[in-house]
């Protein structure tokens, strides 16, 4: 993240910025991250977040989780890690304790029912949005495209297991990338 | 009868080191364990538990908090989130230092790099994952995509689109 340098959010601004993003994070929290991160505070540029996300996503742990503690504390050291922790858990932990304690009451309503379904159906495009931003990149680069495309297949056709999805294509990826690298890319 | 918060404590934060991307991996072996194993929770629970983690915003390892939350009331609500963290913090926070010496480093630049269309392909199968398991029908499928253009085309913030999703839910229009 070269550019952190330039615009330096104090761990008070991440604060205020991963609640938003905990907040907000209803059927998901890696739309409003995006959104949070790369077009509203400009921490990050989209292939700085893409790249973040993808080291957190094979780091163990959540991979929001992660995002929270790497650029929490590259940009503001361990008050910024957790600064950013503490603003996207502490108002859901509460939110979520409140909901279940009140759950019985509401969740017969056809209403309620309505809209949950349509908003699970828009949380989906959500994601469908985050997917296709982060694939921009990769329009005119096949290889990349194959990869992200057999990806897919694996997860949505054959229900391979994410681990094994990881073990196996993190190393083709891996090697596409130093391939390029080499030939200087 | 032990109090079985400190097993579950051990375990979640044992637990976080497989849950690779998030809880959803983990599930499967959440569900054996603190149901089909210790009891702590029926079947009932864990999907009630699931669904409101899910429902609540936040990222969905609040499912965790509220397994501690059955386990061992508000303490243990907040125990449970704490053990799941801790392995991410040390390892997040290691490679977070790392991160500026390593910058510039081939290697560390060829990771990632590598690991991006890895990345775009799990978001993308995610999506069509949850797209088919919220679907009760075409209309699902056609909020899905105005959701998807309405952040694409006019930069609508994602919780704006959910909100209005939810009043024209509640109200029989989609």
């Amino acid at each position: 993240m070269t550019r952190a340098a330039v615009r330096q959010p104090t761990a008070r601004a991440i604060f205020a910025s991963f609640a938003m993003v905990g907040i907000g994070g209803f059927g998901g929290a890696l739309p409003i991250f995006m959104h949070e991160l790369v077009d509203r505070r400009r921490w990050l540029d989209r292939d700085e977040f893409a790249e973040i996300l993808s080291l957190c996503q094979i780091l163990p742990g959540p991979n929001v989780i992660n995002v929270a503690i790497v650029f929490g504390m590259r940009a503001a050291g361990w008050r910024g890690a957790l600064a950013g922790l503490a603003g996207m858990l502490a108002l859901p932990v509460v939110i979520v304790l409140v909901l279940a304690t009140l759950y019985s009451g509401f969740s017969d309503v056809p209403a309620v029912e309505r809209a949950t379904a349509a908003v699970a159906s828009a949380a989906a495009g959500l994601i469908c949005a985050v997917a296709l931003r982060l694939a921009w990149p990769l329009a005119g680069r096949p290889l990349r495209l194959a990869i992200v495309l057999l990806v897919v297949a694996l997860i949505v056709a054959l229900r391979v297991p994410l681990v094994a999805i990881i073990a196996g294509m993190a190393p083709v990826g891996l090697a596409l990338a130093a391939w390029e690298f080499r030939r200087g890319g | 009868m032990a109090d079985p918060l400190p097993e579950l404590l051990a375990y979640l934060m044992m637990q976080s080191l497989l849950a690779i991307g998030g809880v959803s991996v983990i599930l499967g072996e959440l569900h054996r364990m603190v149901v089909a194993s210790t009891g702590w929770l029926t079947e009932a629970e864990f999907a009630t538990l699931f669904a409101l983690a899910q429902a609540a915003p936040g990222p969905n390892m609040l499912f965790v908090t509220l397994i501690g939350w059955s386990v061992g009331g508000i303490g243990g609500a907040i125990a449970a989130t704490l053990a799941f963290l801790a392995p991410a913090v040390v390892l997040a926070g290691a490679v977070a230092r790392m991160w500026g010496s390593w910058q510039d480093r081939p290697w560390f630049v060829i990771l990632r790099r590598g690991l991006v269309p890895l990345t775009v392909g799990l978001v993308a199968g995610s999506a069509i994952l949850v797209a088919n398991a919220a679907a009760s029908g075409w209309t699902s499928y056609a909020i899905t995509a105005a959701a998807t253009a309405a952040v694409l085309t006019l930069r609508v913030h994602p919780v704006l689109v959910l909100g209005v999703a939810a009043v024209l839910g509640a109200f029989g229009a989609i």
